[in-house]
Formats: C-alpha cells, sequence, structure tokens
C-alpha cells in the first residue's frame, strides 16, 4: 500500500492505535486491577477479616452446619478461604432457590453482608464492557485481536530495538513520550502477546463457531461438553444407613432424619500425602447427600498450577473410599486451559502477581501514550482535519484519565454510600459511569485539552488520597484488627492508594509545567514579533 | 485509484475476508486434525479453530502490505468461493480423508 512494508506497517499501526486505542485502554486498565479481584472484592466489604481457623474445623463445622440446615438438599458445596478472599461459605439447593451461608472467623453466620460488586465489577467489565448479550465479548475478542496486530506492526515500526530500548529523553516532553511508548513496547511485548492471544482463545470456538454448529446439535456447548472431562451420572437409589459410615451421629426421629456427616477425616488424612501445601483444599463438593453411593469431590487451591482447571479428588462419602476421579484433558484442551489460566494468573503469589500487574500498568501506559503521540504528531504535519483532531486530543482525556477517576470513585462510591441502602451496589456501578461521563464533557468542554489533562490528573489524585481518609476515618476498627491480625491483603490497599495519588499528582504537576512553558514560547514569540514591528 | 477506496477495500479485504477465509478454513483445519492426529470431533475442532486465528492473522496483514489491491480482493474472493465448494468433502467430519 505504501512504498515499503515497513511503511504499510507503521501506517497500519497508527490507524488501529488511533481507532482501538480508546478500548484497548479501558480493557487493559481494568484488567490489570482483575489480577486483584478477590482483593478488591474483601476490601470493599468490611465484614471480610482474614480467617485463621484450620481447614479441618473449618470443613467440620461446615459439615455440621449442612446436615441440620440443608439435610434434605441433593447437593452441598463448601467453599473455603483462600488468604486472597477470605469468603468462607457453604451452599445448597431449595427448590430451585439457591441459598448461600458465609461465616466469620468465629464460626458465625455472617447476616446482612455488603451489597457490592467488589472486584468482579472491573473483571465483568474487562471481558463484556458490561454489554454481556450485546455482543460485548466479540468487541473485546476483536479489541484483542486489534492488540496482537498492533504489537505484530510496532514492531516492526521499532525495528531500531537496542537503540530504542536505551533512548529515553526526559528533558522534551515529545521526545519523551515517543520514547517512552518505543521502550514500553519492547518491555511488554510478550506479556502481551501472552494476554491478547489466551484472551483469544477463551473463547476461540464463540468467535469461530461453525464447525462446531455444523458437527454439534448444540454447537459450542456440545463441543465443550464432549472435550470437558466430567465424572458419571449418579443413580441415587439406596439411602444411606448408620452401618455405612465410619462416624455416629446421633439420629432424630423420622419424617426427618439428618443424614449423616460425610467421613472427611478419612478422606483429609488421604490427601494430606497428594496436597502437600498448607491449606491445599479450594472447594468441596457433595453430590447425593445421604445416598449410598453419594461422592464427594475436592478441588485444589489453583496456587500450585499454571491451568485454570485444579487438580481434583473424587471419594465415597461415606466410607471415604477413593474413586475413579475425572480423565485427563486432551492437549489442545489442556492449551487452552493453560492459557486460560496464564491469563487470570490465579497461580501468581503476591511478588509474581505484583509484577503482572506492573506489566498490565505499562501495558495501558504504551496505549496512552500511542494514542496522545497520534496527537502531536498530528498537529505537526499539514494535513490536519480540525474535527478528527480535537475529537481524538478530547476523547484522551476522557478515555484514560477518566476511566482512572471513575474507577477511583466506584471505590469512594462504595466506602461512602450505606450499608443498608437498597440496591446499592448498583449504584456503585452508576457512580462509576456517572464520573466517567462527566469526564467526557469536562474534557471537551475545556478549549485547551492540556488543561483538562491536568485538571482530572490532579482530582483523580485528590481522589485518591480522600479514599485512604476515608479509610482512615470511618473504618479506624477495621484496620486497628487488620494490624492486629497482620492482614497484608487489605493493609496493603492504602499504601497502594497513596502511591497512585502520588504519580497522579506527578503527572499532573509534569503537565502544569508543561503548559507554562508553552505559554512563556507563546509569549516570547508574540513579544518578539511586536519588537520587531516597532522596528519596522 | 482514489486513496480512500484503496484504503476502504483493503479494509473490507482484511476484516470480513480475513474473517470468511479464517472461518472457512477452520473446517480444513479441523478436518485434518481429525484424521491424521486421529483427535476426538471436539478437539479438532477447538484445535481447528484456534489454528485459523493466524490465517486471519496473515491474511488481515497481507491486506496492507500487498501491492495491487484489486488482485488480492479478487483473489480472496476466488479463494473463498473455492473453500466453500470444497465445503462438502470436509463436512461433516467424518467425512473420509
Amino acid at each position: 500500500m505504501k512504498a515499503t512494508f515497513r511503511k504499510s506497517m507503521i501506517w497500519l499501526h497508527t490507524y488501529l492505535g488511533v481507532i482501538l486505542g480508546w478500548l484497548l485502554f479501558a480493557i487493559f486498565f481494568t484488567g490489570t486491577l482483575s489480577y486483584f479481584t478477590p482483593e478488591i472484592t474483601r476490601y470493599l466489604m468490611p465484614e471480610r477479616a482474614s480467617i485463621s481457623q484450620s481447614q479441618q474445623s473449618m470443613i467440620a463445622h461446615s459439615f455440621s452446619y449442612l446436615s441440620k440446615h440443608a439435610g434434605e438438599a441433593e447437593q452441598w458445596r463448601i467453599a473455603l478461604p483462600s488468604e486472597r478472599s477470605a469468603r468462607w461459605s457453604v451452599q445448597w439447593r431449595e427448590g430451585k432457590q439457591r441459598q448461600t451461608v458465609t461465616f466469620d472467623d468465629k464460626f458465625a453466620s455472617v447476616e446482612n453482608e455488603t451489597e457490592t460488586k467488589g472486584g468482579l465489577f472491573f473483571r465483568n467489565f474487562h471481558y463484556t464492557l458490561q454489554l454481556r448479550g450485546y455482543g460485548g465479548r466479540y468487541i473485546a475478542g476483536i479489541a484483542a485481536m486489534a492488540m496482537l496486530l498492533a504489537i505484530f506492526t510496532g514492531i516492526y515500526t521499532h525495528r531500531r530495538f537496542f537503540k530504542d530500548f536505551f533512548t529515553l529523553r526526559p528533558q522534551k516532553l515529545k521526545k519523551w513520550t515517543t520514547d517512552f511508548h518505543a521502550l514500553a513496547g519492547i518491555l511488554t511485548i510478550p506479556f502481551c502477546i501472552m494476554i491478547c492471544l489466551s484472551g483469544i482463545f477463551i473463547y476461540a470456538i464463540m468467535y469461530l463457531p461453525y464447525t462446531a454448529n455444523a458437527n454439534f446439535e448444540r454447537g459450542e456447548r456440545g463441543v465443550n461438553r464432549q472435550i470437558i472431562p466430567s465424572l458419571p451420572s449418579l443413580q441415587l437409589e439406596e439411602k444411606v444407613t448408620g452401618n455405612d459410615h465410619s462416624v455416629n451421629v446421633p439420629r432424630s426421629t423420622p419424617p426427618f432424619t439428618p443424614p449423616p456427616v460425610p467421613n472427611y477425616a478419612h478422606i483429609l488424612e488421604k490427601i494430606d500425602d497428594q496436597w502437600r501445601e498448607p491449606n491445599p483444599i479450594a472447594r468441596i463438593t457433595v453430590e447425593g447427600v445421604g445416598y449410598k453411593n453419594s461422592r464427594i469431590i475436592l478441588e485444589r487451591s489453583k496456587a500450585t498450577t499454571v491451568s485454570n482447571r485444579a487438580d481434583r479428588l473424587v471419594f465415597e462419602t461415606y466410607t471415604g473410599k477413593p474413586l475413579k476421579g475425572y480423565d485427563d484433558e486432551t492437549v489442545p484442551a489442556q492449551i487452552r486451559r493453560i492459557l486460560y489460566g496464564l491469563h487470570q494468573a490465579n497461580f501468581a503469589p503476591i511478588g509474581m502477581r505484583w509484577l503482572l500487574f506492573g506489566l498490565g500498568i505499562l501495558g495501558c501506559a504504551l496505549i496512552a501514550t500511542g494514542n496522545i503521540i497520534w496527537v502531536t504528531q498530528r498537529k505537526k504535519s499539514a494535513k490536519q482535519n480540525p474535527f478528527t483532531l480535537a475529537l481524538v486530543e478530547k476523547g484522551n482525556v476522557a478515555a484514560i484519565a477518566g476511566l482512572i477517576l471513575a474507577s477511583v470513585s466506584f471505590f469512594i462510591a462504595n466506602k461512602l454510600i450505606g450499608h443498608d441502602v437498597t440496591g446499592r451496589a448498583q449504584l456503585e456501578v452508576n457512580t462509576f459511569f456517572t464520573v466517567w461521563a462527566l469526564s467526557a464533557v469536562h474534557a471537551f468542554w475545556r478549549a485547551n485539552a492540556a488543561i483538562a489533562w491536568k485538571e482530572q490528573f490532579a482530582f483523580a489524585s485528590a481522589l485518591c488520597f480522600f479514599t485512604v481518609a476515608i479509610e482512615l476515618v470511618l473504618f479506624r476498627d477495621r484496620i486497628i484488627n487488620s494490624m492486629l491480625n497482620v492482614d497484608s491483603v487489605y493493609l496493603s490497599f492504602i499504601p497502594a492508594f497513596l502511591i497512585s495519588g502520588v504519580i497522579l499528582y506527578w503527572a499532573a504537576k509534569k503537565i502544569s509545567l508543561r503548559i507554562s512553558s508553552e505559554q512563556n514560547v507563546k509569549e516570547n514569540t508574540e513579544t518578539s514579533a511586536f519588537v520587531k514591528k516597532g522596528q519596522q | 485509484m482514489n486513496k480512500n477506496v484503496d484504503v476502504a477495500l483493503r479494509s473490507i479485504a482484511a476484516i470480513l475476508g480475513g474473517y470468511a477465509v479464517s472461518a472457512l478454513i477452520s473446517f480444513y483445519f479441523a478436518f485434518i486434525f481429525f484424521h491424521t492426529l486421529n483427535q476426538q470431533e471436539g478437539v479438532a475442532i477447538l484445535s481447528g479453530s484456534m489454528a485459523s486465528y493466524f490465517v486471519f492473522f496473515a491474511v488481515f496483514i497481507a491486506s496492507f502490505a500487498i501491492k495491487h489491491t484489486v488482485k488480492w480482493c479478487a483473489f480472496l474472493i476466488a479463494f473463498s468461493a473455492t473453500l466453500v465448494l470444497a465445503l462438502p468433502l470436509v463436512s461433516p467430519l467424518s467425512n473420509p480423508l
């Protein structure tokens, strides 16, 4: 299209970036926050303090609670807390309704939990753009493919890798952005390829469903049914009797007999040899409660696997005899699972999680600087269209600074909206979108985009500090409690907000310096022109 | 050719052409995987569709790199037509190789 392949690729890089940059930034930013989904949920729910009970005692308590309250349910589920989520809950079905009860550190059921979407809001926005059912996931897929194309074409644009890598000219702001763009691009190449490729492959069949539809009656579901290993369905016939289990449980008289407690002690002993890390169990499912051939499925925590499918072991519920578990998945299915697991990074210990978070932020900065560079280059060039230039320049402010503002406001809304307000979860979400829309209005209202940048960054920085202030004033008890229990997950949110506040303040400062220097230059040229005129 | 028309044609070739070719070629990939690697049907479909994303990528890049836009569009149309015509050979997967 252009004279050389490289020039065509530069052109493609430019336009892919301009057209999809905002979308990519929104997806990257919320995705980066999603590395801490359970942590954010926990931060936003004051009652989620860390749980320090042993898994054995939690399992014992869960089963005795379930057999007392859910004796007639066919299936029980126990979710055990991890350090990240601190969520311990049991679940069963009553008729068509699903019942969930959450416990705290003192074995008491938590009444009246804070109603919030928590970290899941960012996570769901990241891949559905709040448009699930309206093609949101397809848009996210398009964005992922566009990012892959942008990386490929970007590599052609900056082919002098080493020279670019060691060049950073901080004095000149315009040079600084291009240098930084190249540097961030090189640093994040492997990360971005991994993220975008895995993002596409998670929905590989959904985006190209034709082969699946042609060969399976139920399309993608049919394929998944075939390739995801499952257990044989249970034929529930005989009720369990006292002789079938080794734990003696006092039984009340009919009509209601609570089912016996599963033989968990025996099972826990068995898995101790196989899963050697501390607190290995993430989830327990009992199927066919109260029947002789009932089975219990233990799911291992994902901290030890790169795949998004954790190990599972299956036992007979009341005898503790091991059963044949799930079959291994085939290689292509495992590839998809591992890519999925890499994308979600549940395996990452805390240090690595922060590293991935940093790479994600660097990716956001890469996209943001790319869009800013387009504006500065376009201002210099002769073929500018004032409408598109203004649109992109101001849209950049709304898309980048606005999203940051909106995200911080989400946290603040959660902290400030009263606990008992009805529909507070939706109010938080509405706050997020209202602030984002207001930021767009502000950006387009300000004549000079640089001033809009400065003001929005400064405001976002102030909001970050405000979040910490709210925490210190309204949640002092929680902070003290967490300090006593060394709850590092909750406590690290405070320095995280402080650091974000400082960075945003620094950015605002940098921009305001630039504005004043530009004004000086303008005034100087004007006065020199004036002087010249006077001389004539 | 007018530059805007050129860019529009290339974009159509890249987006629609790329998608059509990769969607069609996923049938062939799945068929090949099913028969040569003896994969299960579902697995062959999964690996076939994963592989065809690389075809989309290649067609997309090529659409903006190739010299003659019209020739490239004609090629894409002819290629897709051939793939469509030969589709009964590979779909359903259980057809003999």
